[in-house]
């Protein structure tokens, strides 16, 4: 306690200075290793354990302690922070210990295979109210996202009236066999996988959805799992989003339209490692009725182009920052992961 | 980083309306010549951009001598008159009277709506942007009122004005006060730009921002036009490029958040220039100018933009 309080009074570069926490990744797989990757970059904390079932990960990270069962890591009194990068099936259980034993938890997405699934970390992290808690919605973090949060933040263009979204991937020539193929491992198809990064999109821009309509179909890859889904959600306020979320994309998109009253944004492409969703870039503007700034229709925009893709570091900045300063989850909270689980399973629960 | 880029091209004329420019620019010449009475005042500089002493004589201008940098290839005045004699011109002269006028205004009253507005939009998304560091904004040296009158419309409080090195400054501005500071087309004219950047980065709050728009050194109007650019010697007496004011930038102790050229007339000022002198221009642009269409010409202009190679740069920067 006495820790804490001293922590806080504490300049920044003297925190900077203090020793770094102690960090574990369950589930070295390819987001794991983009999770050391940032952790490494940082000095505030240190990777000194990790665990997976599958033993290969380990020769890249000597020196650190690697077990292929997470519970002894998860549960060690040495470990303050676990980041979870498992397969669907297995985080809930990983959270739920490393929360009850008292570690902060960054995990993501998606928290779980059902909302009783997010509702049962809810239940453990209130329980455990000194925990950090949040999730990998790091789309939040993108900077043409950054931006068009700031642009409508800012009310510079008025209230949303809608947003269109699409996000989809072409699955892959394994598709039909990995792991997020399979109902037992992951819980849903490719909403629940990448579409929840645009379900987060929209209530980060627009708040609740009170109703939806949808529909959920397997149209085309051999699997018991959903290949695209479309869905309408409309707020209280009557603001309309209209998704897409597919694995039948075959040239990988990422498309997120906002209209507003005096302006629209639109955001198209997302940086990722293998730049296969295209450059990011923002386009904006005003709304002109009479053709001042072009023609009638076509007005004149304003198009941002980000080279880089810093999404990874700045989410688990603000992680660590609301864990070494005491402050809150700002983004990617447990609220936030119950609402997009609540989005996606009351889109199943209608489509399909 | 970010960058900003235009989707159809504003034409020439909205921004200078042909029944006003005869006289402004025959007034304009008057003014520089009346300023150049008084060289024997004037002093020699550094490159402003990035301080090297090193440059090459570029060429003169109506009297005016321009110098090359070696080290980051700003393009400026040396030597140059300081801010007192900067008054002349643009406070007192008939040149500066004329820029007051009704007709003046009125002429160009639908380009200022349209680019306070812009300029507006970006400020306002800046404030958010910049909320930890408070909410008090200041415009720098302001062309027009015009920007300020579309920021109280939308409901912008508290805004304040701070002059440019020519004018008499009374109000003392708290240190640190400012999140947010503006300075829109000044920086191109001020006489000392490394010391007015540091006044207004001791204005701002950390993590404040300031938003600047200035004319390009690393413009393909001026590269290709060169000793025959589009320019007007006093006003354009810093021309730095892309390179200079990163490090400017950086020096003043900003990091920069974006650089963009979004300007739009580079080939449309090559083409009048070009045409009134009856310029032979390098092979390519005389090939390009003649023998494509505007959907080319539109294409070749996203592109300078796209690559930090247009007429204007745009830059924000984050005080450190
Ligand atoms: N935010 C994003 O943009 C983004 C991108 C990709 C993946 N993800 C999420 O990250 C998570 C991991 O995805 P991935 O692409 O790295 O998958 P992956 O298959 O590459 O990695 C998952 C790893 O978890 C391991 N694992 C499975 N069961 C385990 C257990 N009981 N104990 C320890 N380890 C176990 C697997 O062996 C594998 O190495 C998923 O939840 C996914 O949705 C997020
Ligand atoms: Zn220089």
């Amino acid at each position: 306690m006495s820790r804490m309080s001293e922590a806080m009074t504490m300049d920044p570069a003297a925190s900077a200075r203090r020793a770094p926490l102690k960090a574990a990744i369950i589930g070295m797989g390819k987001v794991g290793h983009t999770r050391a990757r940032v952790i490494a970059e940082r000095d505030d904390v240190v990777l000194v354990a990790a665990a997976d079932v599958n033993t290969s990960a380990a020769a890249a990270y000597p020196g650190i302690r690697f077990e292929t069962d997470f519970r002894g890591i998860v549960t060690d009194p040495e470990i303050d922070v676990v980041f979870v990068a498992t397969t669907n099936k297995v985080a809930p259980d990983v959270v739920c210990l490393a929360l009850q034993h008292g570690k902060h938890v960054f995990c993501e997405k998606p928290p779980g295979r059902s909302v009783a699934d997010i509702e049962r970390i809810c239940a453990a992290e209130a329980a455990n109210p000194g925990c950090k808690l949040q999730f990998g919605f790091n789309h939040r973090y993108h900077y043409a996202v950054l931006e068009a949060k700031s642009m409508v933040d800012s009310g510079v263009f008025g209230k949303i009236l809608w947003a269109r979204g699409v996000y989809g991937k072409m699955g892959g020539t394994d598709f039909e066999n990995i792991w997020r193929s399979n109902p037992e491992e992951a819980g849903g198809g490719i909403l629940l996988d990448q579409g929840i990064h645009m379900l987060d999109l929209f209530t980060h821009f627009m708040g609740d959805f009170s109703d939806i309509q949808s529909i959920v179909q397997t149209m085309h890859w051999d699997i018991p799992l959903e290949d695209n889904a479309f869905a309408l959600l409309k707020t209280p306020a009557n603001q309309v989003a209209m998704l897409h979320s597919s694995a039948t994309q075959w040239r990988h998109k990422f498309n997120l339209e906002l209209c507003l009253e005096e302006g629209y944004i639109t955001l198209t492409g997302i940086l990722s490692s293998t730049r296969s969703y295209g450059d990011e870039t923002l386009v904006f503007a005003r709304k002109d009725l009479d053709g001042r700034t072009g023609k009638p229709g076509n007005p004149q925009e304003e198009q941002m182009f980000f080279d880089k893709d810093h999404s990874w570091e700045l989410e688990v900045a603000a992680f660590m920052d609301a864990v070494t300063k005491d402050q809150p989850v700002k983004w990617g909270n447990s609220a936030d992961a119950l609402r997009a689980m609540k989005l996606v399973f009351g889109i199943y629960g209608v489509g399909r | 980083m970010k960058r900003t880029t235009i989707i159809g091209i504003t034409n020439e004329s909205f921004v200078h309306p042909d029944g006003v420019k005869e006289e402004l620019v025959t007034r304009r010449k008057a003014a520089e010549q009346a300023l150049l009475s008084a060289s024997r005042t004037f002093v020699h500089v550094d490159c402003p951009a990035c301080g090297s002493s090193r440059c090459v004589a570029a060429f003169e201008r109506d009297g005016y001598s321009f110098q090359s940098c070696l080290d980051c290839e700003s393009l400026y005045m040396s030597p140059r008159p300081d801010a007192a004699k900067l008054a002349d011109y643009y406070d007192r002269s008939d040149y500066a009277a004329f820029l007051r006028s009704d007709a003046y205004r009125d002429a160009t009253a639908d380009f200022r709506r349209d680019q306070a507005r812009k300029r507006a939009d970006k400020l306002i998304v800046l404030q958010q942007k910049t909320q930890d560091a408070g909410a008090a904004l200041a415009l720098y040296a302001p062309k027009s009122e015009m920007l300020a009158e579309v920021l109280t419309q939308d409901g912008v409080t508290g805004i304040d004005t701070l002059e440019a090195p020519w004018r008499t400054r009374e109000k003392l501005h708290a240190v640190g006060g400012y999140a947010l500071i503006s300075a829109f087309d000044i920086f191109e004219r001020v006489p000392d730009v490394g010391a007015e950047l540091a006044r207004l980065a001791g204005m701002l709050a950390v993590g404040g921002r300031i938003i600047l728009s200035v004319r390009s050194g690393s413009g393909y109007d001026l590269l290709t036009l060169w000793q025959h650019a589009d320019i007007c010697p006093v006003e354009h007496m810093n021309l730095m490029t892309v390179e200079g004011i990163s490090k400017l930038m950086e020096g003043a102790g900003f990091e920069v958040s974006e650089l963009s050229t979004p300007g739009q007339l580079d080939l449309q000022i090559v083409e009048r220039v070009r045409a009134g002198k009856s310029l032979k221009l390098d092979r390519f642009t005389e090939y390009f100018l003649s023998r494509r269409d505007s959907f080319a010409h539109e294409e070749f202009q996203h592109f300078l933009q796209k690559s930090l190679l247009s007429s204007h740069m745009l830059v924000v920067g984050v005080k450190k």
